[in-house]
């Protein structure tokens, strides 16, 4: 990526796939790479990680990025063959559905209550390509088990749902509710439109063009700025 | 119209072209698994199935994502982000991401 397709001058840039697997591996990557000419995050794939991201074993990732001025960045995926298939279920349609959503909800689950907000509070999370309604559900959920088993998770100084408003999210792949009050009122649960960064995930068969963020009526143009580019420019320093 | 950043978009490297960068022996295992396939699988990345089984329901003929038709080179680049309509991405190896997930101590 680097030698052939990396170039900022032409609005090109890439992450650092950690190999998270080996923490030790993945540290030694970001220190060689990790200051590169349009190198703008470290990402994880979510789908498999054992044990789950918020362990401490994977601490040390996150140190470097966040010393390196990194954002982390959880990228989901698991619709195919690998888990709901092999369990039975026979539809893309049921694995796409639960898939990418089910293996972020799981790592942000354990990056909040293991603390990593606490940790590294100036490491920037981004989560992406599970949509947006399940940020609510995650932050409504995590905060009502917090309030009866505070002692589990020692390391919060606030309710889940503040540290989930904390991080940013793509958009992608967008949902499309049939009254748009919906979608405005999760934007403002969720804390509003910088917490939003429009994906695309260009070139898989489902991906989101602009449209998705400019055709919204109940977004100023402000707000459709900041979505589109503005938050991405403040996150990775494009 | 404001500047438009797309923080999600994946690169098709073909796999030749990443196995260059592995020490053996690793690079011949790439390299072999490579040839004559014209396809991304190889039997060292971890690969998926799905996003082929769309059903002719969403039909994008400019891709293919099991080959890396449509952005596999990097000429393909501008291309691409002009017909998403962005003026600047983040781009993904797609091998790489999956690559990344591998546990095996062969396979580091």
């Amino acid at each position: 990526m680097l030698d052939r397709v990396v170039d900022p001058a032409e609005g090109i840039y890439t992450m650092v796939p950690a190999p998270y697997r080996d923490p030790e591996a993945s540290v030694e990557l970001i220190d060689r790479v990790g200051d590169e000419q349009g190198v703008v995050g470290v990402v994880f794939v979510t789908p498999g990680a054992e044990p789950p991201l918020g362990n401490r074993r994977y601490d040390v990732i996150y140190e470097t990025a966040e010393a390196a001025g990194l954002p982390v960045v959880f990228h989901g995926g698991g619709a195919s063959i690998d888990y709901f298939h092999l369990r039975g279920y026979e539809k893309f349609i049921e694995t796409h559905t639960l898939g990418f959503m089910l293996n972020n909800a799981a790592q942000l689950t354990s990056l909040v209550v293991q603390g990593v907000p606490e940790k590294f509070p100036d490491l920037e999370v981004v989560f992406q390509e599970s949509g947006v309604f399940w940020i609510a559900t995650m932050m409504h959920r995590l905060d009502a088990e917090y309030l009866k088993r505070q002692s589990e998770a020692p390391l919060l100084r606030h309710r889940p749902s503040h540290y989930l408003r904390g991080f940013h999210y793509g958009t992608q792949p967008m949902e499309q509710p049939e009254d748009p009050a919906h979608l405005a009122a999760l934007f403002d649960m969720i804390g509003g439109a910088d917490r939003l960064l429009y994906a695309s995930d260009y070139p898989h068969w489902d991906y989101d063009p602009p449209s998705v963020i400019t055709k919204q009526p109940f977004l100023s143009d402000a707000e459709q700025a900041e979505i589109l580019g503005g938050n991405a420019e403040a996150v990775f320093g494009i | 119209m404001p500047r438009i950043v797309d923080v999600d978009a994946h690169y098709f490297e073909p796999a030749e072209v990443i196995g260059a960068y592995f020490a053996e022996p690793w690079r011949t295992r790439v390299l072999d698994a490579w040839k004559g396939a014209d396809s991304m699988m190889t039997s060292l990345f971890p690969g998926s199935t799905g996003d082929q089984e769309v059903y002719g329901r969403i039909r994008r003929t400019e891709l293919d994502t099991a080959t890396g038709r449509g952005l596999r080179d990097p000429e393909d680049v501008p291309v691409a982000m002009a017909h998403v309509g962005v003026d600047a991405c983040i781009l993904l190896s797609h091998r790489m991401l999956s690559f990344a997930r591998l546990a095996g101590e062969d396979e580091r």
